[in-house]
């Protein structure tokens, strides 16, 4: 069973339309980049999946249809999303934020204890900073403990729109082999939109082009 | 003197309570409750009700406190949802809504109300033990308990909050129970000095308006040191100027509070 499957979805703000279109199929353990210009729609897709943007079509998630579910009912079926704005609760500690993560998962949330250990070892940085307003980190530490906090919903699918914003390119390419390194582990699917293709691909199984509106390999 | 700074602190814990729920409904849902007090009145009514079967006063209080909860929620879930933009005449339309209930459930008549504290200056020493208890609660709840987790990811960012699966909806209904619990305690605060009528929270809702502007409407220590600042101040006011200066104490403050600049107390404070 795949862990994304995306068919004629389309999207756009009012009368604007942008996105004609999509279709995307993603296993699982798999690293998916989709590139492309800025405005070519790359944050648009990621809205789209994740219940910000209306759209048509089809979205599933672990087989499950997730189009028009509001945003936190299809967190709920397994789909993280780190926005391009990171969206880290500025005045709670980072070990809150990444507690706050957890609510994406049902009942009754075992284990986030053991969670929290494991984003440690791909984030250290983090730990480092446990009792620390997240509002006081930096760009590029605000974007790792976004996708922290993502992880510790254990998502199905993750979406991470410009993870590299923020990061120098040495600290770019850590964080895409952790991301490997993630998506092998955690069994789940990372769906990546960067602009910077030079970090992304490397580490990617597959690589789209957003061109048009519509995908392609 | 002194005695009548006591005084005023008896009736400034009353508006720190209600002020306190005012903080807490627009910290965490974005909206100035202008029923709060009303839903104050109505909980000031269940107590009554339950002392009426005879139960004990300390028995009643928490009892009234889990309905007032409950109202909270549920005029959150009933009504307030659907509100969006119309928030803020929203409050006032719950207002007139829950004035007429309660004057339909029980009429317009004056109604006495035991108060369980003595006499003196112990009988002021009560319900500012009786506020400060709530606060600790509240705080409680709010900083170590995973609902105020959510609560306060809310507040932060409500987007954000969505994208981990956080159902804000339901996050706005505890917002609205917990400000119910301090409002009501403020009804049950004031019943026993007022008389209970519908009406009862006129007075104390603009008091406890200008005290939580004090705080900015988003500091809750800041709103409940205005309230007792706003009690003493009424009651030194009628004392020793003239009696009907009362009402406009709180007016004042408000008028003063671009003098302390944005953030009121909470600037002093920090």
């Amino acid at each position: 069973m795949s862990g994304l499957e995306v068919g004629g979805l389309r999207a756009g703000y009012g009368a604007v339309r942008v996105l004609h279109g999509v279709d995307l199929v993603v296993g699982e353990r798999e690293v998916v980049v989709v590139l492309g210009p800025n405005g070519a729609g790359k944050t648009t897709l990621l809205r789209a999946l994740s219940g910000l943007v209306a759209a048509r079509g089809v979205v599933k998630v672990g087989g499950t249809p997730v189009l028009g579910l509001a945003p936190e009912e299809i967190v709920r079926r397994g789909l993280g999303h780190v926005t391009e704005e990171r969206g880290v609760f500025g005045p709670l500690t980072v070990e809150e934020n990444l507690r706050a993560g957890a609510f994406a998962r049902p009942w009754p949330r075992r284990g986030v204890d053991d969670d929290l250990a494991r984003v440690f070892t791909y984030f250290p940085v983090l730990q480092a900073h446990l009792r620390q307003p997240a509002g006081t980190l930096s760009g590029g530490e605000q974007g790792l403990l976004a996708i922290g906090r993502a992880l510790m919903g254990r998502p199905r699918v993750l979406l991470l729109d410009e993870p590299s914003r923020g990061l120098s390119p040495g600290l770019t390419d850590r964080l895409f082999q952790t991301l490997a390194v993630v998506a092998a582990r955690e069994g789940g699917t990372i769906v990546v939109a960067e602009q910077n293709a030079r970090a992304a691909t490397r580490v990617a199984h597959r690589v789209y082009t957003l061109d048009g509106g519509r995908l392609a390999a | 003197m002194i005695g009548q700074i006591v005084h005023g602190l008896g009736t400034g814990a009353v508006y720190a309570a209600l002020a306190l729920a005012l903080v807490l409904v627009h910290r965490f849902t974005g909206v100035v409750n202008f029923a709060q007090g009303e839903l104050a009145m109505v909980s000031a009514y269940v107590a009554w009700q339950l002392v009426e079967a005879g139960l004990s006063y300390w028995a009643a209080l928490p009892l009234t406190m889990a309905v007032a909860f409950a109202a909270g929620a549920l005029a959150q879930r009933v009504v307030m949802r659907w509100a969006g933009d119309a928030a803020l005449i929203m409050t006032i339309g719950l207002y007139v809504l829950v004035h007429a209930l309660a004057a339909q459930i029980w009429t317009s008549a004056l109604r006495t109300f035991p108060n369980p504290f003595p006499g003196g200056p112990l009988g002021v020493a009560g319900p500012l033990a009786v506020v400060a208890a709530v606060l600790a609660l509240l705080y409680l709840v709010i900083r170590h308990s995973g609902a105020g987790l959510t609560l306060r990811a809310v507040a932060a960012d409500p987007r954000a909050a969505r994208l981990a699966g956080i159902r804000v909806g339901r996050v706005h209904a505890l917002g609205w129970g917990l400000a119910a619990v301090a409002g009501a305690v403020s009804g049950v605060l004031v019943a026993p000095v007022v008389f209970l009528e519908p009406g009862m929270m006129g007075n104390a809702l603009v008091s406890a308006l200008a005290a939580a502007a004090a705080g900015g409407f988003v500091h809750p220590v800041a709103a409940v040191a205005g309230g007792l600042l706003i009690g003493v101040a009424e009651t030194l006011a009628g004392t020793y100027l003239w009696a009907d200066l009362r009402v406009v104490v709180p007016l004042a403050v408000l008028l003063a509070l671009p003098a302390v600049r944005s953030g009121g107390l909470a600037r002093v404070r920090a």
